[in-house]
């Protein structure tokens, strides 16, 4: 019994390495076909790879896929499977297969928990219990703040202050 | 590190075990081994996006906002120009520019998830909208470069070490209550390391990365980089978040300056008129 918590201890130390160590995995690399999933909770599928002056084809919803095609600066071009277009490299992730800790081979609740540190509107929920913090006014500010269509949104005032497409105008 | 912090553990404590005899109870050790795992991955963007507003909820603790519905359209006009300009154009909610009311605050935050706080006392430091857009360009940079996330990252990724294993003497239950109580929890811890980052500024490297890639922003957006450095010179003697306590803002100021010695001053008095209407209601 004395040695009871380093026995777990070193038990768990063992566990960490197996884990760590394990192909948990499957390895992802960008090539023309791969398979990419939005990050966002919604990314631009744009007309050209430019900052300024692009046409917005559409809006893909967080978890959708696209095919990767190639790579063009900080976009990809991509395929949905209807249209091509390109969206930023930073709201696409390689889609992975997941490999699941259950017994069953079965993808769980907890399998999916485990694949992220967990951060969610779940776990603000619960430290909204914490009343010193105030998630009312952060409320209040991300509405005041929000922009839908930053692009559609301040074309006047890029055109007037002789911004974005327009500063060699 | 966390590797090698489990690694010594296995080879100090692994023939303790051994000479002891034991049972595995493989379900527990496995799930202690998916949370050391977790440690080491990075945050998604969306998970970035509920960090920064548990920061914002921290900040706005002792911040007020600005109930001004011009000057806040303003600044995140210029904001979302900005960051469009950027390499990091698109985050998982957008990027926020925030206005705190805050005349007696010369400062600026940035924490993950695109949001930017800006006090009034910042603002009304600028002479014109170039000035004004520096400053912001400066945090945007900080967010394009993962500067939050990364001053934080070994803190955090050794805590939750530590956290996990300060469980093995306890019963550990995998029930979702205590899950997310337990998540609650290191949410609370991220975000009071991030604001502390957010207010004192970072290391003078990260600080002149970001002052690089603010230039690269302002030129993209069409904005005259040549202000960057007057605010800059003008902030040291204020001793702000904003120039951080790392790094000498003058010194920073005269760096910037070489890098922009090709560049030619731009006049645009459409921008200094809206300015000037903006600020007068300050």
């Amino acid at each position: 019994m004395a040695y009871s918590k380093q026995i777990l201890k070193g038990s768990l130390a063992m566990a960490a390495i197996v884990f760590l160590l394990s192909p948990t995995y499957a390895a992802s690399y960008l090539k023309k076909g791969s398979l990419l999933r939005i990050t966002l909770s919604e990314a631009l599928l744009k007309s050209s790879p430019h900052p300024f002056g692009s046409t917005l084809i559409k809006k893909i919803p967080k978890g959708s896929s696209v095919t990767y095609l190639q790579t063009s600066g900080i976009y990809y071009r991509v395929s949905d499977g209807q249209d091509i277009g390109y969206v930023t490299s930073k709201s696409v992730v390689a889609a992975k297969k997941f490999k699941s800790f259950s017994r069953g081979g079965q993808v769980t609740q907890s399998d999916m928990a485990a694949a992220t540190k967990g951060f969610s509107s779940e776990v603000e929920q619960e430290s909204r219990k914490n009343k010193k913090l105030r998630y009312d006014l952060m409320d209040k500010a991300e509405k005041l703040s929000a922009v839908i269509d930053p692009d559609t949104e301040f074309r006047e005032f890029r055109k007037l202050g002789k911004l974005g497409e327009y500063a060699h105008d | 590190m966390t590797k090698n912090i489990v690694v010594l553990l296995m080879l100090v404590l692994f023939p303790v075990s051994l000479s002891q005899g034991f049972s595995l109870d493989l379900g527990k050790v496995l799930e202690f081994g998916k949370n050391i795992s977790k440690a080491s991955k990075s945050f998604s963007e969306e998970e970035r996006y509920y960090i920064g507003r548990a920061s914002g909820a921290r900040l706005l603790v002792d911040h007020q906002l600005l109930n001004q519905k011009q000057l806040q359209h303003y600044v995140s006009a210029i904001g979302q120009t900005l960051a469009m300009a950027s390499a990091r154009p698109e985050l998982y909610a957008g990027y926020h520019f925030i206005v705190l009311n805050e005349p007696e605050r010369v400062n600026a935050y940035a924490v993950p998830g695109g949001f930017i706080f800006i006090t009034t006392g910042l603002i009304a430091k600028a002479v014109n909208e170039d000035e004004l857009a520096a400053v912001l360009a400066h945090e945007v940079a900080h967010l394009v470069l993962d500067h939050p996330i990364n001053s934080i990252k070994k803190q955090y990724t050794d805590q939750l070490l530590k956290d996990a294993l300060s469980e093995a003497s306890k019963e550990f239950i995998s029930e979702d209550v205590l899950m997310l109580a337990n998540l609650a929890g290191g949410l609370d811890k991220l975000s009071g390391m991030l604001v502390d980052h957010a207010a004192q500024g970072y290391s003078r490297s990260k600080e002149k990365e970001a002052d690089l890639e603010a230039i690269h922003i302002l030129r993209t957006a069409g904005y005259d980089p040549l202000y960057f450095p007057q605010v800059l010179a003008k902030l040291s003697g204020i001793g702000t978040g904003q120039s951080g306590t790392h790094g000498d803002p003058l010194k920073r100021a005269e760096a910037i300056t070489k890098k922009l010695s090709n560049d030619k001053p731009l006049d645009i008095q459409k921008r200094g008129d809206r300015f000037r209407r903006v600020m007068a209601k300050l």
